[in-house]
Formats: C-alpha cells, structure tokens, sequence
C-alpha cells in the first residue's frame, strides 16, 4: 500500500467546507419545516403546512415559469455556444482565438449588477435596442423587452455562454480529429462530417454544458 | 422566477420558513430534472465516450 501524506492535508478543507454546506442545507431545511409567526423573526413548531402551501397554483406556476425559462436559456445558450466553441477549438488564427476567447469568458469576470445594468441599458424603453428599432421605422413605439420572458432569456444566456462554451470547446477538444479526416476521406462533406462524426463525438460536452446551465440559471435571481 | 420569490418571502415578507420550503423545493426540483436529462441523455452519451 503506497502512502499518500498530502491527501489528508488535501481531504481536510474539503471536507470542512462540505460540512458547511451540508449544516447550511439542514438550517434551510429545518426552517422549511418550522411555522410562520406573522410579526416575529423567530419561527413557529414543527409543520409541514409550508410544503402543502406549495402546492397552490400561483406557486406551481411560478416553478414551471422558472423549468420552461431554465429550458430555453439552456437550449438557446447551446445554440449560440457550440459554434463558438467550435471555432475556438478550429480556428487556426491566434489573435481569432483570443478574440472568441475574450467574447465567450468576458461575462465571467463581470459583476452581477454590472451586467444587469449594461442589459438594462441595452433592452430598456430608452434602451439601444428600441432606440436603433426607432431609427430605423420598424416600430413606433418603445417595445417592452425588460421583465419579459424574452428579456431574461438574453440576459441568462449571457451569463450561462461562458460556462458553455468552456465545456463543449473542452468536449470538441478532445475529439481525434483522426476521425473527421477518415470521414472526409471517404468522401463525406463538411456538413455531413460534422453531424456524423464531431457532433455525436461531443455528447458528452453538450449534456455537460445544458445539464450545467439549466441547474445555474435554476437559481438566477438579479435578471431584468 | 422561484430565486425572486424567495427574495420577496424571506426579506420582504419575512416569513422565512415558506422562503426555504421553497428553496428546498427547487432545489428537489432541480435534482429531478437533472436525474431525468442524465437519463434520457444517456443512449447519447454512449455514443460519445469512445
């Protein structure tokens, strides 16, 4: 048996900070089962009263409102992740690689409100979108595109990109491209290489990045 | 969404133990749409792994 001294060293913080989670999961937990007392901070008995009240139609709503959002944010974020991390994995260009680099993983390093607001200015009344929508005679008034469905769509799927793009250029990454010449050899176009081989080859990276963005966008709160 | 919800019980509202009764059910939640993506996924994921 092969001694391993750091594992102990390594296993410790991790298994601390496990802890604190798990003890923050049992005091939400605990909370959930405790009675509302209209007027105190403290809570009530032990009851499960708080459950049965979620199963009220408003309450429904709001979780299916919530799965049908996290399903297109998680659809619509593979659909404009996968080219990126495709022409990231591709591109032969350097300087073209830093730039798709840059777009994909900028909204990481953006802070939350940040990137609330820069959406606000941009999907608002007054915003660029309506204004540019003006200028140009397609529409008369200022379209409401904050507080829609089609507004948080956007902003969580900016949010959700980086995460996307990271899994699936690491997925296409690791694809022999062996099998993409074999294909072409044997005469299979472009197009047909690419939905015989490469796509079915990064499964494994599309259901990473979809299972990933619809659990993230799960628990998204500041959005417009 | 449910994360605004939550918000509008525990901090607005106050009423702290139906704001995680809510948490813990998207959390369930969560989980369970996850568990049945990983399972339909899987015949997909086979084709993938080689």
């Amino acid at each position: 048996m092969t001694s391993r001294p750091f594992l102990r060293a390594f296993v410790a913080p991790a298994a601390l900070c496990a802890l604190a989670f798990v003890a923050a999961l049992a005091a939400v937990m605990q909370y959930s089962l405790r009675a509302y007392v209209p007027g105190s901070l403290e809570p009530g008995g032990f009851t499960l009263a708080n459950f049965a009240a979620l199963m009220k139609p408003l309450y429904a709503r709001v979780f299916l409102d919530t799965v049908w959002i996290c399903f297109l944010t998680a659809v619509f974020t593979l659909v404009v992740g996968y080219p990126l991390a495709y022409a990231l994995v591709h591109a032969r260009n350097v300087a073209l690689k830093s730039v798709i680099l840059v777009i994909a993983v900028t909204p990481l390093f953006l802070g939350e409100v940040v990137r609330t607001y820069s959406w606000i200015v941009v999907l608002g009344n007054n915003g660029f979108l309506n204004s540019m929508l003006l200028k140009a005679g397609l529409i008369e008034a200022p379209v409401q595109f904050m507080f829609t469905e089609f507004g948080v769509v956007t902003a969580l799927v900016h949010v959700t990109l980086p995460v996307m793009v990271i899994m699936l250029a690491a997925a296409l990454s690791h694809i022999d491209r062996d099998y993409e010449r074999a294909a072409a050899s044997l005469g299979a176009g472009p197009i047909r290489v690419f939905l015989t081989v490469t796509l079915p080859l990064s499964t494994p990276g599309i259901i990473a990045g979809v299972t990933t963005a619809f659990a993230w966008t799960f628990s998204a709160f500041a959005t417009p | 969404m449910v994360a605004n919800l939550v918000y509008q019980l525990g901090f607005a509202s106050f009423n702290f133990p139906f704001a995680a009764s809510l948490s813990v059910a998207g959390l369930v939640l969560t989980f369970a749409v996850l568990a049945l993506m990983r399972a339909a996924a899987a015949p997909l994921e086979k084709i993938g792994s080689h």
